[in-house]
């Protein structure tokens, strides 16, 4: 008996042995507790650093891309969204001084930089260059077709773009045709007041042997009423070949698909394009028909370039409204 | 058909107590055969009885062959019966010894001293020479498969030969499937009722892992053979009696730990036995908790509980309850690509796992609790008649969970656009030229910066918590659980007329209702404060008219809005499946002096459809009026139709999808004096299609795959075996042609933001190969060596049609195209340069075709190893494995003109054998060694341990399965495709499993 007793005192301790052998992170827990948020930067954070104003950045470019920026810091505030679609894979951001575009690559970046917040941007190792007359801050490119590439990826991206304060940013108000023509006020947040609809589209569909058509060219609107074309918007305008500037034996060739569409406004007689992406959530809204027939209309969103032709990115319907 | 099938069971209860109203005879009766070698004396005669059983639970042995001597003069050879009894009259008084063996188990010595009567000695036991075969399904990691659109099932091999019992446990690491069968082909039976998935078919291990000893008494069948508890297929018969009086009788505790599944295991059973007013009844729990070395992030929280009353009530009548279910948690493993193990430094790295405030948390894991419940009812109202009828219950709640984001970065850390592969390939024909950015993603990957490896979840929670509403944080990220919740009757009667002595009947009838509802609950908001049910996939596509979106539309119609969500909520999609299953089957067993054979035959009824439960706003059909549906927000007709002009539903009953099978086969075999047999079996199946084989995409809608037809399965194998004086053997051919299967694989493909799904039908296999299992006593006493291999040529033998469709939307990819390259692809002749040699027309000149192989299992498989055991308990085992001829799961896009041809539509040479080609796993050798002992203290105490170490060479390069990505790649001249790389799963490393166990 003595003998069986000592043999279940060893089996106890083997199995004490066993239990404790298990470490306790190997029981995962059912409750998990919440995380700390984000870490928010500051000003601190950056003590010894050289800040460079955006003005002073873009400056910077002459006429080749610059890859040795230094060690610099620009402190900026997020003054777009890419929620509703119209950006795609970036984001601009502004000081006092001025607006560029952050070639950021990833999506859903409203996720993380939120309209107004703060963001300092580490400028050692990016690039500033220029895409058809609007310069942009982003990775040094190897595609010799572009000045600079997205940034992308994600280690990148965690030791060049630090999350600091939300905030909140109004738009600056432009209320002469001086202030579109103006470079300085590329690439920012602002509020062009007093424009009417400019009766002209511009946009280039294909067909599926993939030859062009430039809508903008045959008619002046063509039918489209709305900010940009999606597939559904594409299948619906096909149904009049877009007022006919597609021949109806030649409507076949076309599949629906997705079309940036540029709508002309116009301020005292300089031209101002609203450029909308046709994966905007808003791409197949119809504008207003108020402003169709000419009512005057206030617009809040990015002022950019491409090339001679001035252009303007909503971030949302929001920017857009009716003037009193 | 219920009804009928429901009264025939009925009058069946009734009527067979009433029929058992005869008094059962008192003489069994012996059905083996004997071979006199020394003629007995005639005077002071006696005899010696008795049934030869399995120790483990006391289960007849069939066939043992016996010897016996008298001195060192051997009297007379002989087999034990069907049911393990044996019966040597005639026998002059005297001491004996007696040697049974049997294939599979330990050769055995008792003595008999005869005496003047024929001696009862009840029961001989035998003890299987696998020792450690410990096997169930918690030997299988949990693959996480989905969003591949792949199945990993394991199958597992059971058995009592030679050959089973070594290659069901020694192949299981390398989730060895015999003969390249899939799972659903194997039968699995518990206490008479056939448990095959009713939506899958596959085996539903799962359900009783953990309890070990209670579902440790099994009988299998092998290949056509059939069963004495149902018809079987092709791929053998295994049922789990389950019953308390199957239960080793007594108390037994073990303790197991290991380093490649999970930490621990602790398990207690106890088993009355048959006690003397009738009674008997049994328990055993268990529970298995913790992770692994080898794959992190992988781990159990499972327990399980049994417990089973029966009660004899007089020699006739039995009648028993049990229940069981194996509750709890179980973190999945992925697959990765080879990109990203090389990066890790671990072809075990798991990316279903990050840290949160410093624990690991895995975001898919299997959560269960499916209890079984079975009543079962036994006459034997005659000696030679036995019937039985089984009521099986199951239900519960079987949960996956799984990361799902709304308009969010993918959280998966493996997600190809965070690899250096997407920002660089050698090849400048990729289009991915930043060398740069892919050393930045390689540092980080390799070093682990910022977690790069795991899920980020603060990431995931700080999205959540900053994401401001006026409701609240709408949660970005959350953890969804996908519920596949069953409820599943099972009505079984079976009957077992030994009519003569030489033939017995069985049969069989079974009726099967399922209705199992599928849908997704929240799990877990992240710290978010609620969700919104809307089909974000389809929202890019749709922003402008919000019907269009919605999961439920009726909700949307109603109120005007998504509803929001909140933790527990259902929400996506939400069906029902509704299966119903009738059967009967009988098979003639007959046996005269040494040729015995069978003829055996099914008929059954298949039946089902999909009930849905919400109206999908791109699928929205006819509204409760027959009338069709409109957006209220842009006036657009909701209601869409199919090409033949038929309603796309979503919401309410599918077309009812009925079957009437039937399956014949026979058998006939010879035993030879010596312990030589000789037997063969052949057989005709035809199987209806599953439920999750048969809708394009069940969870959006009712359409049924075309062509849906029931599988054609002809299968036949020749088999000799030889077992005598410790020698085992078994030598098996097989030729199996499977024709007209059907399968739907699903996946989620970000490049149409959405679950896309292949269904294929037509698919035809041929199976052919050989089996053997060898165990020789070598000269040392207790020493032997054993082997097996298994050797077969499992292909494909036709190019099926495929359709595919997309979860948002209502356009169909491929339209029930054909697969040109799925059963082979060419190869083209080459000169010395390797450029390809055109023949006098200017054709390519195809050299042969490679043919394409039935994946995920070895086609070649052997093991030989030696066993030794001495009188004193100790064994030793060292044994070899050898792998090769695996192959990895294909995917029918690539085998498609549209991927092999590329953008450019013209398919060169290059690009046929490049994108058709299905990937050989490099052959693997294995070593394997185990050493155990037990002590019987006081012939009451039984304490002993086994400690097996696998993988010894430390092999971590042995791929044990994988699928192909579905995706393709424009290459920079838009001329082909590539492909995205494929995802592996590896074998562990060096392990070890320690058991301790403790019996009284």
């Amino acid at each position: 008996m003595k003998n069986i007793l000592k043999h279940i005192t060893l089996y106890a301790a083997v199995l004490a042995a066993g239990i404790s052998m298990v470490s306790c992170d190997e029981f995962p827990p059912v409750n998990y507790d919440e995380p700390e948020p984000f870490k928010v930067y500051t000003d601190e954070d950056f003590d010894g650093r050289d800040f460079i104003t955006i003005a002073d950045l873009k400056a910077m470019y002459q006429n080749s891309p610059v890859t040795t920026i230094g060690n610099r810091i620009v402190k900026a505030q997020v003054v777009s969204s890419d929620q509703q679609g119209n950006l795609y894979r970036t984001m601009y951001i502004q000081d006092e001084t001025g607006g560029i575009e952050l070639k950021m690559g990833t999506r859903n970046l409203y996720n993380e930089y939120k309209m107004g917040q703060w963001v300092y941007v580490d400028c050692n190792g990016l690039a500033i260059g220029n895409y058809r007359g609007m310069i942009q801050l982003g990775y040094p490119s190897s595609d010799p077709d572009y000045e600079t590439a997205y940034i992308d990826q994600q280690y990148i991206i965690d030791t060049h773009i630090f999350r600091g304060e939300l905030g909140k940013v109004e738009p600056m108000v432009i209320d002469a045709k001086e202030g579109i023509t103006d470079a300085a006020n590329l690439g920012r947040y602002v509020k062009v007041e007093g424009l009417t609809y400019g009766n002209r589209v511009f946009a280039i569909i294909y067909d599926d042997s993939d030859n062009s058509l430039y809508l903008g060219d045959v008619g002046e609107t063509c039918g489209i009423t709305t900010w940009a074309i999606n597939e559904t918007g594409f299948a619906r305008y096909m149904l009049t070949g877009f007022d006919g500037a597609v021949p109806e034996d030649e409507r076949a060739n076309y599949s629906p698909a997705f079309y940036s569409v540029s709508q002309y406004f116009n301020k005292d007689g300089v031209d101002l394009q609203v450029r909308t992406s046709g994966y905007a959530r808003f791409a197949d809204t119809a504008i207003d028909e108020a402003i169709l027939v000419g009512e005057r209309v206030n617009l809040t969103g990015i002022l950019t370039r491409y090339n001679s032709n001035n252009q303007f990115l909503l971030n949302d319907l929001s920017g857009v409204e009716i003037a009193e | 058909m219920n009804r009928k099938l429901l009264s025939i069971l009925l009058v069946a209860i009734f009527t067979l107590p009433l029929a058992a109203l005869a008094q059962a005879q008192d003489k069994k009766t012996y059905g083996g055969r004997i071979e006199w070698h020394e003629r007995p004396a005639l005077d002071d005669k006696g005899g010696v009885e008795g049934t030869v059983v399995n120790r483990s639970g006391r289960l007849p042995v069939a066939n043992a062959a016996m010897s016996l001597y008298r001195g060192e003069t051997l009297v007379l050879t002989a087999n034990a019966g069907e049911d393990g009894y044996f019966r040597f009259e005639d026998l002059p008084n005297g001491i004996y010894r007696m040697k049974v063996s049997a294939p599979g188990f330990v050769e055995s010595v008792v003595n008999v001293t005869v005496e003047g009567f024929v001696k009862d000695l009840i029961f001989v036991s035998l003890v299987s020479s696998q020792t450690v075969s410990d096997l169930d399904d918690s030997n299988f990691a949990e693959f996480d498969m989905d969003g591949s659109g792949y199945d990993d099932s394991p199958s597992i091999l059971y058995g009592n030969d030679v050959y089973s019992n070594i290659a069901g446990y020694d192949f299981s690491s390398v989730r060895f499937k015999n003969r390249g069968y899939n799972s659903e082909t194997q039968d699995v039976y518990l206490s008479g009722v056939r448990m095959n998935d009713a939506l899958t078919g596959y085996t539903p291990w799962s359900l009783w892992s953990g309890l070990n000893e209670a579902m440790r008494s099994k009988e299998t069948t092998i290949g056509v053979e059939p069963s004495d508890y149902g018809f079987g297929g092709y791929n053998g018969v295994t049922n789990i009696l389950a019953t308390p009086s199957s239960v080793r009788p007594g108390w037994r505790f073990s303790l197991l730990t290991n380093s490649a599944l999970y930490r621990l295991r602790a398990m207690a059973s106890y088993a009355s036995g048959e006690l003397d007013n009738g009674w008997s009844y049994a328990f055993n729990v268990s529970a298995r908790v913790g992770g692994n070395d080898w794959v992190e992030g992988v781990y159990y929280r499972s327990f399980a509980y049994y417990a089973g009353v029966e009660k004899k009530f007089g020699d006739m009548h039995k009648l028993g309850f049990m229940t069981f279910a194996t509750p709890g948690h179980r973190g999945a493993q992925n697959a990765s690509t080879q990109e990203v193990y090389d990066l890790v430094g671990s072809n075990t790295y798991n990316s279903n796992w990050g840290y949160q405030n410093g624990k690991m948390r895995n975001a898919r894991v299997r959560k269960t609790h499916e209890p079984v419940m079975l009543l079962k009812y036994t006459v034997k109202p005659l000696e030679n008649l036995e019937a039985t009828a089984t009521v099986l219950y199951r239900t519960g709640k079987n949960g996956y969970t799984a990361l799902d984001w709304y308009d969010s970065q993918d959280p998966r850390p493996d997600y190809y656009r965070y690899l250096p592969s997407y920002f660089y390939m050698d090849n400048p024909d990729y289009d991915r030229l930043d060398a740069s950015k892919a050393g930045w993603a390689t540092e980080a990957w390799r070093y682990n910066i910022n977690n790069t490896q795991h899920i980020n979840w603060d990431r995931l929670y700080s999205i959540n918590n900053s994401n401001h509403t006026d409701i609240g944080a709408r949660s970005k990220y959350v953890i969804e659980e996908r519920r596949t919740d069953q409820n599943d009757l099972n009505l079984n009667a079976s009957v077992k007329w030994t009519a003569s002595d030489w033939f017995t009947l069985t049969g069989g009838i079974s009726y099967k209702w399922n209705k199992t509802e599928y849908y997704k609950v929240i799990d877990d908001l992240l710290g978010g404060d609620y969700y919104i049910n809307i089909d974000q996939f389809a929202e890019r596509d749709y922003a402008s008219d919000p019907a269009k979106i919605q999961n439920d539309l009726d909700h949307y119609l109603l109120y005007g809005s998504a509803s929001t969500l909140y933790a527990g909520d259902k929400y996506g999609y939400d069906y029902y499946a509704n299966v119903r299953k009738g059967g009967i089957w009988a098979n003639g067993d007959f046996k005269v002096g040494s040729f015995s054979g069978y003829v055996a035959a099914e008929g059954g009824y298949t039946r089902f459809w999909r009930e849905g439960l919400v109206r999908k706003g791109l699928f929205a059909g006819l509204d409760d009026n027959g009338q069709e549906i409109f957006s209220p927000v842009t006036g657009d007709l909701l209601t869409s139709y199919d090409s033949q002009g038929n309603v796309i539903t979503s919401k309410g009953r599918s077309e009812v999808v009925d079957f009437f099978t039937w399956s014949v086969k026979g058998g006939f075999g010879w035993f030879f004096t010596g312990g030589h047999r000789l037997y063969a079996n052949v057989g005709y199946f035809n199987d209806a299609p599953t439920f999750t084989q048969a809708f394009v995409s069940p969870r959006t809608r009712n359409t049924i795959i075309p062509n849906l037809t029931t599988t054609k399965t002809f299968s036949a194998d020749l088999n000799y075996t030889y077992s005598n004086n410790g020698y085992d053997l078994r030598v098996t051919g097989f030729y199996t042609k499977i024709n007209d299967q059907t399968d739907v694989m699903s996946f989620y493909d970000d490049a149409q933001n959405s679950y896309t799904n292949f269904a294929m039908s037509g698919i035809d296999q041929r199976h052919m190969g050989v089996e053997l299992g060898f165990k020789i006593p070598l000269p040392v006493t207790g020493l032997s060596l054993q082997g097996v291999l298994s050797w077969g040529e499992y292909v494909y033998t036709s190019n099926p049609y495929m359709t595919q469709t997309v979860d948002n939307s209502a356009e169909v990819v491929f339209d029930n195209a054909l697969v040109p390259y799925w059963m082979s692809h060419p190869i083209y002749a080459k000169d010395q340069d390797g450029a390809y040699l055109l023949d006098d027309e200017g054709n390519y000149i195809v050299e042969k075709d490679q043919k394409h192989y039935v994946p995920s299992t070895p086609q070649l498989a052997a093991s030989l190893g030696l066993n030794y055991r001495t009188p004193s308990y100790w064994f030793f085992e060292l044994n070899a494995n050898y792998f090769d001829k695996a192959y990895l799961d294909m995917n029918p896009l690539y085998r498609t003109s549209l991927a092999v041809g590329g953008p450019d539509g013209y398919a060169s040479p290059e690009e046929i054998e490049y994108m058709a080609a299905q990937e050989k796993f490099d052959a693997a050798v294995l070593l394997n060694a185990s050493i155990g002992k037990s002590w019987y203290i006081q012939r009451k105490y039984n304490f002993g341990f086994s400690l097996e170490v696998k993988n010894i060479l430390n092999n971590r390069n042995v791929k044990t399965g994988g699928y192909e990505q579905t995706r393709l790649i424009d290459s920079a001249n838009e001329e082909r495709y590539y492909r995205f790389d494929p995802k592996y799963f590896y074998m562990s490393g060096v392990n070890y499993m320690l058991n301790l166990y403790f019996r009284f």
